[in-house]
This record gives C-alpha cells, sequence and structure tokens, in this order.
C-alpha cells in the first residue's frame, strides 16, 4: 500500500491526484471537505486551523495501516490545509483507491472518521459574532 | 522537579506554546501529568486531554522519563 500525507498552507498547495492513479486501482474515491458558511446561524469569516505535524505523520501511519487491515486498499491520499482558509476552500482532500469500489468508498469514509477523532489538528472558527475551537465532531 | 509540555489548540492560546508541570518523580504516568497540570494551572474545563510521547499518542498509565518530548493534547477537530 501506498501512502501520501500533507500538511497544505497555500489554497493552490494541494497535489495533482493524477500522480496517485494506477492501473491496478479501478476506484478512486475522493472527499473534498470545504469550510462553509454560514455555521450555526453565523457568518464564517474564516477558519484557523493548527497542526502537530510529527505526531500528524505518526497516526497517519497508524491510520492507514488498522484501514489495510480492514479493507482491500492500494493507495491512501490525505491532505489536509493548516492556517487560515476562506469559506469555499478546500480544508481537507482525503483520497483512497482500490481495485473496486466498495472498499474505496468504505476505507474513505472510515479515514475521515479517524481524521476527525484521533489526527493532531484543531480550528478556530471566526465569524460574525467573534471566535471559538471547534469541538471534535459536529 | 519539573516537566516541560508543549501545547496546542485552546491550550496554547491560554497558557502558550509550552509550561513546565511541576510532579514529585519521574517517571511519571500520563494520567498523574494531566492531573498535576490541571491542578497547576487551574485548567477547570473538563476537556479530555490525551498526551503524545516523542511525537507517538500514548495512554493514561505509560510512563514518561525526563527526555521525553511530551504534548498534551486538546479534543482535535480537523475536517
Amino acid at each position: 500500500m501506498k501512502t501520501h500525507f500533507q500538511l497544505i498552507e497555500q489554497p493552490n498547495g494541494f497535489p495533482n491526484l493524477e500522480q496517485f492513479r494506477s492501473e491496478k486501482s479501478g476506484a478512486e474515491v475522493v472527499f473534498n471537505g470545504i469550510v462553509r458558511t454560514p455555521n450555526k446561524g453565523s457568518e464564517v469569516l474564516y477558519l484557523e486551523f493548527e497542526a502537530y505535524e510529527a505526531l500528524f505523520h505518526n497516526e497517519m501511519k497508524r491510520i492507514a495501516e488498522t484501514l489495510e487491515s480492514q479493507f482491500q486498499i492500494n493507495t491512501i491520499v490525505l491532505h489536509h490545509r493548516i492556517g487560515r482558509v476562506l469559506p469555499g476552500e478546500l480544508a481537507v482532500v482525503a483520497v483512497v483507491y482500490s481495485q473496486h469500489r466498495k472498499d474505496a468508498f468504505n476505507a474513505c469514509e472510515a479515514l475521515m472518521n479517524e481524521l476527525k477523532s484521533t489526527v493532531p489538528i484543531w480550528k478556530k472558527e471566526f465569524n460574525s459574532d467573534g471566535s471559538f475551537w471547534v469541538s471534535s465532531t459536529p | 522537579m519539573k516537566k516541560e509540555v508543549q501545547l496546542f489548540g485552546i491550550l496554547k492560546e491560554k497558557y502558550g506554546s509550552s509550561v513546565f508541570v511541576e510532579v514529585s518523580i519521574l517517571p511519571v504516568s500520563a494520567r498523574e501529568l494531566i492531573v498535576e497540570f490541571r491542578n497547576q494551572y487551574q485548567e477547570d474545563q473538563d476537556l479530555p486531554f490525551l498526551i503524545a510521547k516523542n511525537h507517538f499518542m500514548i495512554q493514561d498509565l505509560d510512563l514518561i522519563e525526563a527526555a521525553d518530548h511530551v504534548a498534551l493534547l486538546p479534543p482535535v477537530s480537523g475536517g
């Protein structure tokens, strides 16, 4: 299994997915997480993401190994923005390549669930009413 | 003795990028270090903190030595 994990500072810093495709993978499932507004009745101005980079990579490796034991996966890609991210911009791109679609869909969902529960990234929302640290899963 | 602990997220905003936590003896368990941090910094929010040692997650009963790099992590919220 191949993996590619990266924290990205710039909105246009997401790598082209073409490089991860292969003739062995008949399925490519992509989840794009986009900053939305409004949120809970307030106009979102931006989100500020912070990460613990060394632990991010170690946790992603651990998650990938767990997913590999549960699903038939050829490649896992996870790219996450850090710093200020505006509404409409991508915050996260999670991609799973597999021989067949079922494993790719299921593994991609599991990847996002794990991301939201254990991967050391934090976000603070700045909105029209002030700011607050976002708790785990909305 | 004091153990330096790196902070992130809401904890970093409140206390700075790292703090020193006084402990009676090293090694200390992750659970004890969290208790001491809460006591010494009057951290009364009931957040379920996690601890990382040398850039890996550890559990409550895992031990932290003097030379270990330690980080205290509030609940994550990526994605």
